[in-house]
Formats: structure tokens, sequence, C-alpha cells
């Protein structure tokens, strides 16, 4: 398997996704649903209708109570688990680049998931048009997610802003999204992450980023081109440029985070520096997407 | 603002492959990045923040080209001018090249290269309509270029002067400048002297405006002043030297003297501040009658070596040839005592008559004494004794008789009276002599003088003006022992053309009859002079101390002449203070004749600092 090791992967298999609110699946899985099922976890009683299956008859409170009772239990279904993958240009940055970094933490984050029986959803926007893989489960479809995470070749300036908001109106998502992208904009991508902020989806956007892009060692007189808009900007790299940079980029940052702190969405990140062992097993446990 | 070296200019040319560059320089390294807007946010705030920055580009490109705009305009010689004046200047340039302006002590220059340097300064003053005459002045003056304001002309000149072993008299030079200054209606003329001061003589008033340009700055130093060989017929040649110390210590010196190179003797000599001394060989006879180079070094250092050397040539003796001049008998003079009293002596006795025929024709007289008769003419003769008679020049003239004049005193250090006693000379009379003011009284008695050394240039003069015959001096000792003493110094300064030993520099060599005259000089120059209608062939250029060899076209063998500067007035080297113009007093100004202020040294550091300045805004943008 070339995104993820073998000992990795068996890592992972003592994770689970975490989701904050119980979903509504379609289908039966490990999780309890808020529907009221057959699993055996005991939710509630009702008195007895006509029609209710005998064997969920409470004789206990019945030769207590003298009244019939129905036992109720909480009917286990699957959870919804929506991978996103950014693959514009700019993904394509750094060493290793941020879009490899992203397709292998979205499936550590998939395997996780299909581990635990969901629903995985994968799309991915993208200048050769959108890939979606949907309605995986079971660990037996990991091979398929990971093909499909391959196939996300990087390219072209289309970002997740309008092709978001299309895919979430079209598929009106429930579940919990997990996006990676980097979430570089040159309006800000927070305009763009207004759709994700609906009821049903819990959305966690893992921000990729290289080092360089944090402390860019550029130096000299440079003609800088944006992979995405092919905009250029002619720079002598100074240390007061590079001050004023990290000061436009810390900026950015904080109107991002505001953003999505107000709107509930999940941020977290995702240097490439950083191992994706070290992410996956400690950051993204630590901040609740895992446990 | 003027430019001496217009070519500089060129220079500018490095501005095209500047601009090349800079356009080059523009085609950026392209960089990919994943979001160019954040660095177009920064950039923005950095351009916004400083207005610095926003002329920062550019502004490198500006810094470089003025940088080299600067470069140029130092290249070529650019100055500011400074002269605020109306009426155009005849500037009137008196450059002294005489021997002391080749004392090193301008910070290891000569004093003829700071001299120089003074005078390219003077030149590069000149603005507008001003002119500028060039006199180079050692003993003589020489006009080196008329009037003229193009300075492509005056600056090769200066740059081609080259200083003289001659002493300096800017007596010629001043009143060529006066002359010249009357004579430029419309001009506000200006003499520029640049000189170390160490002239000899009074100055003459100019009546103009006047700039002296002082050089140098030590006095010390010592020379060769005199450096006399004399050699009688059988006798050892003897070689006096003084040497002159014009500092203000004592210095300790020696005098080497050498022979065809080789040193053959040599004396210590202490000389006081200011003061002089002498060192006195006694040489070995010569084995053969070729010519003996000699070489006379004072050893040691100082700030003028050119005083330190002089060479000599030892020529073998010729006899002497001297006339007796009387119309009558007389027994106290005798030409065979006479030629006894001087070996190499040959005495002919004539009349008055035959000696004007003598004297007319070649043969060359070296001595003439006149007893009791009176020449009308003073004869061409170095060497001149009248007895109980007068030079008819001199200003002696016979104001009557003196009887029984009696002697009062004599001079005892005078080679002539030296170890004479004449306390008990009876004379029963005598020339009562007048215009005797310029003369150096030998014997001087109650009522005048009695022998005398009279000055007529160019000849040695004795006058012995009493009849001896009418006195006790001829029974006397001091009679044979003055007239030994009288004929050893008359005639040991007689030396006829091309014996001389050696010779002031500025003296000319004279060959005549003789065909065309070729001297190479001790720079070896060769020199062919054609006679002139009279059969002369004159050399004057012996500007150079050193050997000079003669060859003419009768003697084609190169004949060497020995001239050296021997002058006390170049020895005393100290600079003057002020020079003295009749009664006018020139301070030596400030050594700063730039009327148009030379900005290249100020050009440069400015472009240094604009290099300077783009180096920081450079490492500022990294």
């Amino acid at each position: 398997m070339a995104l993820l090791e073998k000992d990795f992967l068996a890592r992972l298999e003592r994770l689970e996704i975490v989701s904050r609110r119980i979903r509504r699946g379609a289908y039966r899985g490990e999780r309890r649903s808020v529907r009221r099922g057959s699993s055996v976890e005991f939710a509630d009683h009702r008195p007895y209708g006509a029609g209710d299956d005998l064997r969920f008859l409470d004789w206990n409170l019945y030769a207590r109570l003298d009244r019939l009772m129905t036992k109720l239990f909480y009917d286990e279904e699957d959870l919804a688990v929506f991978l996103v993958l950014d693959r514009s240009q700019s993904m394509d940055f750094g060493t290793p680049t941020k879009a490899l970094y992203a397709k292998r933490l979205l499936a550590a984050v998939g395997y996780i998931a299909l581990l635990g029986m969901n629903r995985v959803h994968f799309w991915s926007p993208g200048e050769g048009g959108e890939i979606e893989v949907r309605n995986l489960r079971s660990s037996g479809s990991a091979e398929r997610l990971f093909d499909a995470l391959e196939r996300a070749e990087v390219g072209g300036s289309s970002g997740l802003d309008d092709p978001l908001r299309r895919w979430v109106n079209t598929r009106r998502p429930r579940g919990v999204l997990v996006a990676a992208s980097d979430l570089l904009h040159p309006d800000g991508a927070w305009e763009h992450l207004r759709p994700v902020v609906r009821g049903g989806l819990e959305s966690h956007f893992i921000r990729v980023l290289s080092p360089e892009e944090e402390h860019p060692t550029l130096e000299g007189d440079l003609r800088l081109v944006d992979g995405e808009t092919n905009a250029s900007v002619d720079v002598s790299v100074s240390p007061g440029l590079l001050r004023r940079y990290e000061a436009a980029r810390t900026d950015y940052d904080r109107r991002l985070e505001s953003f999505c702190r107000s709107r509930q969405i999940s941020l977290m990140p995702g240097l490439t520096s950083v191992p994706l062992e070290e992410l996956v097993l400690e950051i993204l446990r630590r901040r609740g997407l895992l446990r | 603002m003027s430019v001496l070296f217009p070519l500089g200019m060129a220079a500018l040319a490095a501005l095209v492959p500047l601009i090349v560059l800079y356009i080059l320089k523009q085609k950026r390294v392209e960089v990919p990045v994943p979001a160019a807007f954040l660095w177009q946010n920064a950039l923005e705030d950095l351009r916004a923040s400083s207005l610095f920055q926003r002329l920062r580009t550019p502004l490198l490109l500006l810094l470089q080209a003025l940088a080299i705009v600067l470069f140029a305009l130092a290249a070529a010689g650019a100055s500011l001018n400074l002269d605020i004046g109306d009426d155009p200047r005849r500037v009137i340039l008196l450059v002294d090249r005489s021997g002391s302006m080749q004392a090193f002590d301008e910070n290891g220059k000569t004093r003829f290269e700071a001299a120089r340097e003074l005078a390219l300064d003077a030149v590069s003053g000149l603005s507008g309509a001003d002119e500028m005459m060039v006199i180079g002045f050692d003993r003589n003056a020489e006009v080196l270029s008329a009037f003229t304001g193009d300075e492509s002309t005056l600056a090769p000149l200066i740059e081609g002067l080259r200083p003289r072993d001659l002493p300096s008299r800017p007596q010629e030079a001043l009143r060529l400048a006066a002359s010249f200054a009357k004579a430029s209606p419309g001009f506000e003329p200006e003499v520029i002297v640049i000189s170390d001061g160490a002239v000899e003589g009074k100055l003459p008033v100019l009546g103009c405006q006047v700039t002296y340009a002082r050089v140098g700055s030590s006095a010390n130093n010592a020379g060769i002043a005199e450096a006399k060989l004399t050699q009688m017929p059988g006798e050892r040649p003897q070689l006096f030297v003084r040497a002159e110390n014009a500092s203000d210590e004592v210095t300790i010196r020696s005098v080497v003297l050498r022979r065809d190179g080789r040193i053959i003797d040599a004396r210590e000599i202490e000389i006081e501040p200011r003061g002089d001394a002498a060192a006195f060989f006694e040489l070995e006879e010569p084995e053969t009658t070729d010519l003996v180079l000699l070489e006379v070094v004072l050893d040691g250092e100082d700030v003028l070596p050119a005083d330190d050397r002089v060479r000599l040539v030892l020529r073998p003796t010729v006899p002497r040839f001297g006339l007796l001049v009387r119309d009558g008998p007389t027994i106290y003079l005798d030409p065979r005592k006479l030629e006894a009293l001087h070996p190499g002596l040959a005495m002919v006795e004539v009349t008055s008559a035959e000696a004007a025929t003598t004297l007319a024709g070649d043969q060359a007289v070296d001595l003439i004494v006149y007893d009791s008769v009176s020449p009308e003419t003073t004869p061409d003769v170095p060497a001149q004794l009248y007895i109980n008679t007068l030079p008819p020049e001199g200003g002696l003239s016979d104001a009557g008789v003196v009887e029984f004049p009696i002697v009062i005193d004599w001079d005892r250090t005078h080679p002539i009276t030296t170890r004479c006693q004449f306390d008990d000379l009876l004379i029963t009379s005598a020339m009562k002599l007048a215009g005797f003011e310029r003369s150096r009284l030998l014997i001087e008695t109650t009522d005048g003088p009695l022998v005398l050394l009279t000055p007529i240039p160019g000849r040695e003069v004795v006058v012995v003006a009493f009849d001896p015959s009418a006195s006790n001096l001829p029974l006397k000792l001091a009679w044979p022992l003055m007239l030994a003493n009288g004929l050893d110094y008359l005639l040991s300064g007689v030396e006829r053309d091309g014996e001389t030993p050696v010779q002031r520099t500025g003296s000319p060599i004279v060959a005549e009859g003789v065909g065309p005259l070729t001297v190479r000089t001790p720079d070896g120059e060769e020199t062919t002079i054609e006679p002139a209608h009279d059969g002369r062939a004159v050399f004057t250029d012996t500007v150079r101390s050193g050997l000079y060899e003669v060859s003419t076209g009768a003697a084609p063998d190169p004949d060497p002449r020995a001239f050296a500067m021997l002058d006390s007035a170049e020895i005393a080297i100290e600079p003057r203070p002020e020079l003295v113009l009749g009664g006018d007093r020139v301070e030596a100004s400030p050594a700063n004749l730039q009327r148009n202020v030379l900005l290249r040294d100020p050009l440069l550091l400015l472009a240094l600092g604009l290099l300077l300045l783009e180096w920081g805004v450079w490492c500022g943008r990294r």
C-alpha cells in the first residue's frame, strides 16, 4: 500500500472517529443511533401496543407494576464520514508536498472510519473533474478509497470554494466532514466555508501547510508566481519584507481561526514537517476528531 | 565648473553596461509560491509604510549611475571656479629651477616637484579669458611660453620643466615679469613666484600683485662651496676644498677625494652652524702628462645631494708667459730674477710700444708688469702688476705726491704681504691715491694706501703706488718675498681656456677658430655647434654638474671639462619666509594657487560614499 504503511495501519485499528453528536445514518452500523432499534443497549420503555414484538416485553416490570411495557433499545447505525481533499495547485508545494500529506492524512482517517463500519464518502474537486467515491463501508473498501486518493492529481486553480458550495447544496451531507486543505484563498478561505456551516454536518478542517510557507527561506530579487492564479509579484526579499509576510500570514490565520471558532468548525493544523503518525495518533486525538 | 582632461568623461560610457545590466537584472528568477497574495499584501504594506522603499528599486540604479558620473568627473579633472572677479587675469608664473630646488624636503619629493605641482594648480586656476606666461629662472630667465589661456599648452610645458645645477638669480626674471605686467592693458596682472626664496642679491620692485608660493621646509644641508686645484711647475698639485653648513647644527662630514673612481684621500671636517670649514689635499705629482680626473665628495646625508659632489680635471702644467714693460732701465726688477721667483714663468722685457704689438698678436700673455709705464687701455691679461703707475680702469687716480709717507699698517693675512715686514720701510715720495674705496689695501700709510688690489673684472690687478728705487724696499727681504708672493698670487688664478680644473655651471664652453664644437653633456646628450661668422662656437648649456666631453674640428678627441654649482647661495637652502622686492615685502602665501578648486578628491570620496550607501541599501534588501 503506497499511501500508508502496514505498521501504521495496524496502529490505526485501535482508533475510531468521534462525533460530537450522534448522526442518523442510512445503514445499520456500530454506532448508536437516535432511532430506537434492536441493539442490546437499553434506551427506554414505552407502553405495549398491539403488534409490538413480545420479545421486548419487560416481564419484570409487568410483575412489579402489573403493566405491559415494551423495552426500547438504541438502534445501532453507521456514521457518514465525508472526506474532502483540496487538490488545487497550491497543494503541490513543499517537501513532501502538501497534497501527498493530505492524501495520506485522509487515507488514515478514512481507514479508521471504515474500520468503524462508518459510511465513508470521498470527494475532491479539481481541474480534471470531481472525484467522488460514495458509500464505502468496512475495511474491505479501504482499497477503493486509497485508489481514489492516489488518483487525485494536483492541478488547476479550482479550490474548495464554489465546488464545495455546489457539493453541499447537492448532496446535503450529514455526518462528519473531514477536509484537508491549505485554506489559502486570495479572498479569504473563510468566505467559502459558509456552506459547511449547516445543521447535521460536523466539520473538521485540517489545514495542511508546509514549513516554507510559515517561514520562507527565499532571498534575492525574485518573481513569485502563484500556481493557481498565475499572478506574479516581484519582490526583493529582505528581512523587512519577510517580517511583513509573516505579519500578513498571521493576520490571515487569525481571521480564519476566528471564523471557524465562531461557526463551530474545527480547524486543526497539519504542518507537513510533523510526522503523519504524530498528527493522527496524537494531535487529532487531542483535538477530538479521533479517540 | 570646468574639466582639465575632457577625455576622462569617456568614463561615462560605463553607464551603458550599467543600464543594460540593470535591465537584464530585472529578469527575476521565477519562484512558484502557494499564495502570492500574501506576498502581495506584505509588499503593499511595506511600500505603504516607507517612502524610501518606494524609491528603492530605482534608487540603486540612480546611486550607481551617480557614482559613475562622479568618477567620470574626477577622471576628467573637474574643477570649480572660485574666481568672482570681473577682469581677466594675466598671470606671469616664475618657476625657480635652480640647484636648491633639488632638495628632497617635500615629503619625499623635491622642491621642484612640489613647485611643478603648484604651477599646474595655477594653470588649472585659469578661467575664462585668463592668460598665463611661464618663465623659468635660475641664473638667467627664460620665457617658456607667451601669454596663453590654453591649459593643454601650459600643462605639458610645465610638466616638462627640469631643475638645473645653477644658482638662483631671479632679478632678470622679475624685471621681465614687471615689463610684461605693464604691457598688459585690460588685464589684471599677477606675478606668481614659485621658489624656495634661496636667492642672492637685491630684487627689483614689480609694481603689481605678487604672490610668493614658497616650497621647501628644511635647512639641513651642507655643500661644497669652493674647490680650488692649483699646481706650479715642479710642485705637487694642491687641492683646497671649502664646505659650508646651512643648518643650525654642527655637522661632521667627510671630504673624500677620488682619483679615477678610487678613493685616494679623505678628511673629516666639522662645520659650525651656518659656517664653513676647509680641507686641504696635497696630491702626488702626475707621473704622466695625461689628464687626471678627480672627484671630491662631501660624504654624508642631507636634503640636497646636488652640491655634495665636484668633479675636477687635473692637467699638466703649462709654462706662463709674462711681459715686463718699461721704457727705461731699473735696478730692482730683473726678468730673470722674476723667473727665479716663480718657476715655470718666462718673462720678456719690452718697451710699451713692443708690449702693444705683443698683446695684439697670438701669444697668450699671462702676466704683465708695468714699471713706471702706464698703458692707454687695460690689457686683456689676467694678472697685472702696476709699479709706480696706475691702471687706466679701476677708478684709481693720482691725486698728487706724498713725501715720506709712514707705514702704519699692512695686511698680514693676505697671501701677497704675508710674512713680510714693512715697519721700517722708508719712502721718499709716493703717489697720493684717490678712488681706492673699492680696493683692498695691503699696505697703508698715514697718507693713504701704498700697495693695493684693485678690482677690475676678469683680472687680478696689484698696484704699488711708489717707485721702489725711491725707497729702501729693494734692500729689504720684504721685497723679494712680496714679489714672490705676488707672482704666486697673481698667477695662481691664471687659467687659460680649458685649463680650469672645474668651472661653475652656466659658464660657456668656447671654441675659437677650431671648427665645429661638439659637446657631450653629463646626461649623454651630444650637441654640435657650428662656428659663427667670427669663428667662435659657444656652448652655453652647461646646466648640470659633471664632466662635459668637448671635441672640436681641430681636436676631435674628447676633452673633459668639469662643471659644478659651487654656489654658497644654493647651499643655504633654508626657505625664506618672504621675498623683499625693493621695499616691498611679499610674505610666503599658503601653497594653494588653485582658483579653480580641483574637485577630484571630493568627487572620489563622494562616489565612494555613494557606493557604500548603495551597498548598504542592497544589503538592507537582502
